[in-house]
């Protein structure tokens, strides 16, 4: 059933479909790095599922204490890079630098267990990944490590794959920031990319404002933890990586939305329109015993909501707004096919509840919009009858935040990338969308010139 | 977070990747690298400064017990500029050295009975159901009776039971073969194998014969070039069947998306204790369930053991044996035997932690690894407040760290001498003729000379609360008697530098004596006294 031709040796005693496509020395596989600010997924191409999903904060530090020293222990959560990596000081550059020097090390001598020097590699990257975080990574893999190539690809377009098409409306909500990439017949339109704050970081900060304000703490006492008395949690308790659990376990998106006006305090409408219960989660304090954190259910019901706020305001826009946005900027013959392909890839987008809430929002603005969004968005509006969620075909198969890392894979095995540079023409540079001229194949460039 | 303790950490510049003439001197010869515009790869000399050196995440501070000396190019060698290859891979349970064709087969993990807790990561044991009688090969089957398996797997330190997750065994031995199957069926390979064989079919069509240009790389370029390439555009006629898009598509799979069980589950919990955590969610890559008990036993994973060379001169410096159980090195060239070792020692009499502004005596010891007697020169940076410095280093944290004096900055350590170790006399000693008489000559700075290794004495005057450490230049020489080609010493301009000139090496040649010539190696080191007190 599968393609025999691509497959390059049988190997004997191994029956599985699965190890069929390798080849036994892997001169054929590449590696397929998917460098995100907060985790790493790794692998193989050829393979349906990355090898490893790492945290970029883990190992990193060392400690030496009276009763011993340790090298690989984990940092404080903290992502490995920011989004204006350009206004940074050089110091705090060479930090990161050095840092993913060591996760690229790690990656490759404790969890590939490969050789970097036989494999060529397969990034990918998110159109308004800054250049010089690209530049550093090419020259980590390059003179740290002497991978035979790197090549950069986009992310989104590697995401669509997955589903088997290559025109699409393609949605990343990661850590950092969510990016709404329209995709023609296999061209990015990166003209048309909307993107926004409103990711995971921004769910952190509102999920730990609302801890602080509505959560409580619940020191270790011979009463039981419903009868206990409650204190305030304080700030320092809540580290970031206290509320990246809690998000990751215990929040989930709300199928019912509120609207309220814009001058009364949302707090009182989601405490009543919630219906989740209240969770005890334990926490370790210093003290004999088991200190728990009281989180009200409304508080992890939702504290999502700042994922769909419209806060009319250009920088911040909610994951609705960004996504008609980018519908209203591309040309009017192509919105049909696009709307009928929208793909959620990133790892925010796998909160329970968010794929049902984000189709209900488009529907509501779509269908019955309010006076501002219907002069914003007029043009779009009636394109609700097209939308589709591209993976109701395959479903849950492929999980959102592996996705673009499957495509990457898939891309890999078929021996199709984005453009490779290779390690002896490597000059400092990198390709980029926003530095390259228009190719010299093209018909019109051979006019000009 | 516990106080920090004392510690010497030593700096190694990597001077493989940051030379400051601009060559990259890696020796495979890459290509210059530093005429971009980043300015990442044109390090200025190192100059630590004092408490900004943040220790647990500057990774070019190393204890001396992590560190390498290359001997051809006599130089220490760090973790990180140092070059790995593989020499065997093993199983860290079983100690199981496993064939390179197995770890690509096997995808990295073990293919025997090694297996981890999806819990707690810790290793499985089997175990046997003594109520279930194990199957005897020549028994029919009974169909009427469910298969019940007497082997299940354990975790000793969670108590997690693969009973739980419905996994158990016939047989105790070879438990990865039994559970392959299940194992293969998972439906993302098949999914994965279908989408392949789709693209497949559209690149074949749309691949012109000449070169494989690929769909991917005009579009991500930003170029709008149309996809049928300039070269197929003549024969357009002859290729009747050409798509400009892939065709519709079916997936093979179809799983419904479990989103709504998972909500309606969260929704009415109060504990999260069967609730996953990441780190367990991510050992199940293709699963991520929220569920506990939806967490299945993984293999473990293979580790490699590696062999370090030095980048620039190409000589192994560690090189382990093959076998998973030894632990004994072919090849061990590691800095504790090449450069001396500093710790430190209070004074009889006083305790740390330092109090502010109090001047503070404590003792330096060198011990020196060699056989032959060195000669050490100690220097620390001159602090400046100015912002004209060639050092970038971060703004807020250039204010002098305090005050430090080495009451000696130039002495000699003895040589080493299998005999001291065996000899009482000169190892607890009384002062024998290699040792000077004790507290007399303090005024030299000298605490003790004695054997291989010399105490001096430092005053500290801490300025600031905090952590207290401050840089420390070491630049020690010796007469070597080996006969050696080229001329392996890297000179220090002088001896008692205290401007933050920093580091500079320049390499001279030096005068070849047919017999003995004089070497000389410097190097930075932090050297951190842990709090300091009101």
């Amino acid at each position: 059933m599968s393609s025999d031709a691509f497959s390059s040796s049988i190997r004997p005693g191994s029956s599985s479909l699965y190890t069929r496509s390798h080849s036994i020395y892997g001169i054929e596989d590449r590696i397929v790095l998917d460098i995100g600010s907060l985790y790493i997924k790794c692998g193989f191409s050829g393979e349906p599922r990355p090898r490893h999903i790492l945290p970029t904060w883990s190992r990193q530090r060392r400690s030496q204490a009276s009763d011993g020293e340790a090298y690989c222990i984990s940092s404080e959560f903290s992502e490995l890079y920011e989004l204006d990596m350009s206004t940074r000081s050089s110091s705090n550059y060479n930090a990161f630098e050095q840092r993913l020097a060591r996760l690229l090390h790690d990656i490759y001598y404790r969890l590939l267990l490969a050789d970097p020097k036989s494999s060529k590699v397969i990034i990918l990257e998110s159109p308004l990944l800054p250049v010089s975080i690209k530049q550093t990574i090419a020259k980590v893999l390059f003179q740290k490590l002497h991978v035979p190539s790197v090549s950069f690809t986009s992310a989104h377009l590697l995401a669509l794959l997955t589903i088997g098409q290559t025109t699409g409306l393609v949605i990343d909500c990661g850590h950092l920031e969510m990016t709404v990439l329209p995709i023609y017949a296999a061209r990015p339109l990166i003209p048309f990319t909307c993107s926004s704050p409103l990711a995971g970081r921004a769910m952190n900060a509102r999920l730990r404002k609302l801890l602080v304000d509505h959560g409580r703490l619940i020191l270790p006492s011979t009463l039981h933890r419903s009868i206990a008395p409650r204190t305030h949690i304080p700030q320092t308790l809540l580290t970031p990586d206290v509320i990246e659990d809690i998000k990751t376990r215990i929040c989930i998106v709300s199928p019912v939305p509120v609207s309220g006006d814009s001058l009364s305090d949302p707090v009182d409408l989601w405490k009543d329109f919630s219906a989740a219960t209240d969770l005890y989660h334990p926490i370790a304090t210093t003290g004999e015993g088991k200190s728990w954190l009281f989180v009200p259910g409304w508080v992890r019901e939702r504290a999502a909501e700042v994922l769909f706020e419209n806060d009319n305001d250009d920088d911040q826009k909610s994951v609705v707004e960004a996504i008609l946005d980018a519908l209203c900027k591309v040309q009017p013959d192509i919105r049909k096919p696009l709307v009928s392909n929208v793909l959620l890839i990133g790892g925010t987008a796998m909160l329970p509840g968010f794929r049902t809430r984000l189709h209900q929002e488009l529907l509501r603005v779509m269908r019955s919009p309010t006076e501002s969004e219907k002069r914003h968005y007029s043009s779009v509006l009636r394109l609700h009858q097209y939308l589709t969620f591209a993976d109701e075909n395959g479903g849950d198969v492929f999980k959102s935040n592996v996705r673009a890392w499957i495509g990457g894979s898939l891309a890999g095995s078929l021996k199709t990338s984005g453009p490779e540079v290779l390690k002896e023409r490597w000059n400092g540079t990198v390709p980029d969308w926003s530095t390259s001229v228009l190719n010299v194949g093209n018909a019109t460039a051979d006019v000009q010139h | 977070m516990q106080p920090a303790t004392p510690f010497v950490y030593y700096h190694c510049a990597c001077p493989d990747f940051f030379q400051t003439s601009g060559r990259s001197v890696d020796a495979s010869g890459s290509r210059d690298a530093a005429n971009d515009s980043s300015s990442a790869s044109d390090r200025q000399p190192y100059v630590p400064f004092g408490t900004s050196i943040a220790t647990d995440t500057d990774f070019s501070l190393f204890p001396l017990s992590r560190l390498y000396f290359c001997e051809d190019c006599h130089q220490i060698r760090c973790p990180s500029c140092v070059q790995d290859e593989v020499i065997s891979y093993y199983c860290p349970n079983c100690l199981f050295e496993v064939p390179t064709a197995s770890v690509k087969s096997e995808k990295n993990r073990c293919a025997r009975n090694c297996f981890q807790c999806p819990i707690c990561q810790n290793t499985l044991s089997v175990v046997a159901n003594p109520d279930i009688p194990p199957k005897e090969p020549g028994s029919p089957e009974d169909e009427t009776k469910p298969s019940v398996n007497p082997y299940h797997l354990f975790c000793g330190v969670c108590r997690w039971d693969s009973q739980e997750v419905g996994i158990t065994f016939e047989k105790p031995t070879s438990l990865a073969m039994q559970l392959q199957k299940s194992e293969d069926a998972s439906p993302d390979i098949k999914e994965f194998d279908h989408l392949k064989e789709h693209f497949e079919k559209f690149l074949r069509y749309n691949t012109p014969q000449s070169l494989p240009t690929s769909f991917l790389s005009l579009s991500s370029s930003g170029s709008f070039s149309k996809m049928g390439y300039n070269t197929s555009m003549q024969n357009r006629k002859g290729n009747v069947a050409r798509m400009d898009d892939v065709g519709e598509y079916k997936a093979s799979e179809h799983i419904p998306h479990g989103d709504m069980d998972v909500m309606d589950n969260l929704i009415n919990i109060q504990e999260d204790t069967t609730v996953s955590n990441l780190e367990q969610r991510f050992n199940q890559v293709y699963d991520q369930p929220y569920d506990t008990n939806q967490l299945k036993p993984q293999r473990i994973h293979l580790r490699i053991k590696r062999s370090k060379r030095c980048r620039t001169c190409r000589h192994i410096l560690i090189k382990p044996e093959q076998k998973a159980q030894a632990t004994r090195f072919k090849i061990k060239l590691v800095a504790m035997n090449y450069i001396p070792n500093i710790t430190m020692q209070m004074l009889p009499r006083k305790t740390l932690p330092l109090r502010q502004n109090v001047p503070t005596q404590l003792i330096l010891k060198f011990t020196n690894p060699l056989y032959e007697e060195i000669s050490v020169t100690l220097a620390t940076p001159q602090q400046h407040q100015t912002k004209g410095d060639q050092v970038d280093a971060p703004e807020d944290l250039r204010k002098p760290w305090g005050r430090v004096t080495l009451l000696s900055p130039h002495f000699t350590v003895g040589a080493y001498n299998e005999t001291i170790e065996y000899d009482d006399e000169l190892l607890y000693g009384k002062p024998s003729a290699l040792s000077t008489p004790a507290a007399a000559t303090w005024e030299n700075g000298v605490y003790e000379k004695r054997n291989n290794y010399t105490s001096i004495l430092i005053e500290v005057v801490p300025d600031y609360e905090g952590d207290f450490k401050f840089p420390l230049l070491v630049n020690y020489s010796y007469k070597s008697d080996e006969d050696q080609l080229d001329t392996g010493g890297y000179e220090d301009e002088d001896g008692d530098d205290d401007d933050d000139e920093g580091g500079q090496k320049r390499s001279q040649t030096l005068e070849r004596q047919p017999e003995e010539r004089t070497k000389t190696y410097s190097f930075w080191c932090v050297v951190g006294l842990g709090e300091v007190v009101q």
